[in-house]
């Protein structure tokens, strides 16, 4: 008896599980969902594919709805979260203390890096490397071999000016630059590429859904 | 300019090549979101500096220094 009713206790919770998780599942994915990640999904599912739209056209990522102003401060704490661990890095694990004269010049650096690997975080890596060993060796070599130590910076001033030019070659062959006119045959296939949203569209378009934006 | 020379460059490359990456990576995350972070210079000074003093004083023990001298001072920089 006591068997039978705890037997059928637990098929009741079975069943009321089941229906829970079916009723869960429904919310998941019509009730609740739906019209939070459609309505939401710029401003808060994901603040860097937010901030990377936002660096590609800040007028659509206004018109979006995007917190342009927290993405924007959020991007600025990272890159200075990052560039305080690179100063404390240099501290700690290359100088090994700390001078009122430190100024390593790795700003400008990490501009040419950055221009250098496209803004592609992973080519940043073998591009570091390749400058710190340029700048290394150049250090090493100058007394054996009698080099000035200029040499090493001239030769990374020619490498990116070969890097410019380059770039501007890539971007005359296409209308809209290189990575763009990339991207864009990528999501959508066998069409003409789209000419760029301007200003003037974006408020036409604001105009005509009543400035919801 | 034997092998030792050269395996000597390579690690000392490999040691200065972090901070840069690390500044790069900071450069990138800036331009992702289309900013020119001009003063990255002044954030990596604050992290050094801050590095440098924080561990130093006595009242903080040396894990809540750490905690604390990496992210607060470049941020802080960076509200500015």
């Amino acid at each position: 008896m006591s068997s039978h009713r705890r037997r059928r206790l637990s098929r009741r919770n079975c069943a009321s599980q089941v229906l829970a998780i079916q009723e869960f599942m429904s919310d998941c994915s019509l009730a609740w969902w739906w019209p939070s990640w459609s309505g939401c999904c710029f401003a808060t599912r994901s603040s860097g594919s937010c901030s990377m739209s936002l660096g590609r056209n800040r007028q659509a990522a206004l018109h979006a709805g995007m917190p342009v102003g927290g993405l924007t401060l959020i991007a600025l704490l990272a890159s200075g979260a990052m560039a305080g661990l690179a100063g404390a890095n240099d501290i700690l694990g290359v100088k090994g203390l700390f001078q009122g004269i430190w100024n390593p010049g790795y700003g400008f650096a990490a501009f040419a890096l950055v221009y250098l690997a496209r803004l592609n975080p992973l080519w940043i890596i073998p591009f570091a490397y390749f400058l710190s060993f340029l700048s290394i060796g150049g250090e090493m070599m100058a007394r054996p071999l009698g080099i000035p130590t200029y040499f090493v910076e001239m030769l990374e001033g020619l490498m990116l000016l070969c890097f410019a030019v380059a770039t501007w070659f890539e971007r005359r062959r296409s209308p809209y630059g290189a990575e763009e006119d990339v991207e864009v045959g990528a999501a959508n296939a066998g069409e003409p590429p789209q000419p760029p949203v301007t200003d003037a569209m974006l408020d036409g378009a604001v105009r005509a859904t009543g400035g919801r934006a | 300019m034997n092998s030792a020379f050269v395996t000597a460059m390579l690690a000392a490359a490999m040691i200065a090549a972090v901070p840069l990456v690390l500044a790069a990576l900071g450069e990138a995350v800036g331009e992702k979101a289309g900013l020119l972070n001009l003063g990255i210079e002044g954030m990596m000074l604050c992290g050094a500096s801050s590095r440098s003093w924080l561990p130093t004083t006595p009242t903080m023990p040396g894990l809540a220094s750490w905690v604390v001298s990496f992210p607060a001072a470049p941020g802080l920089r960076s509200l500015r």
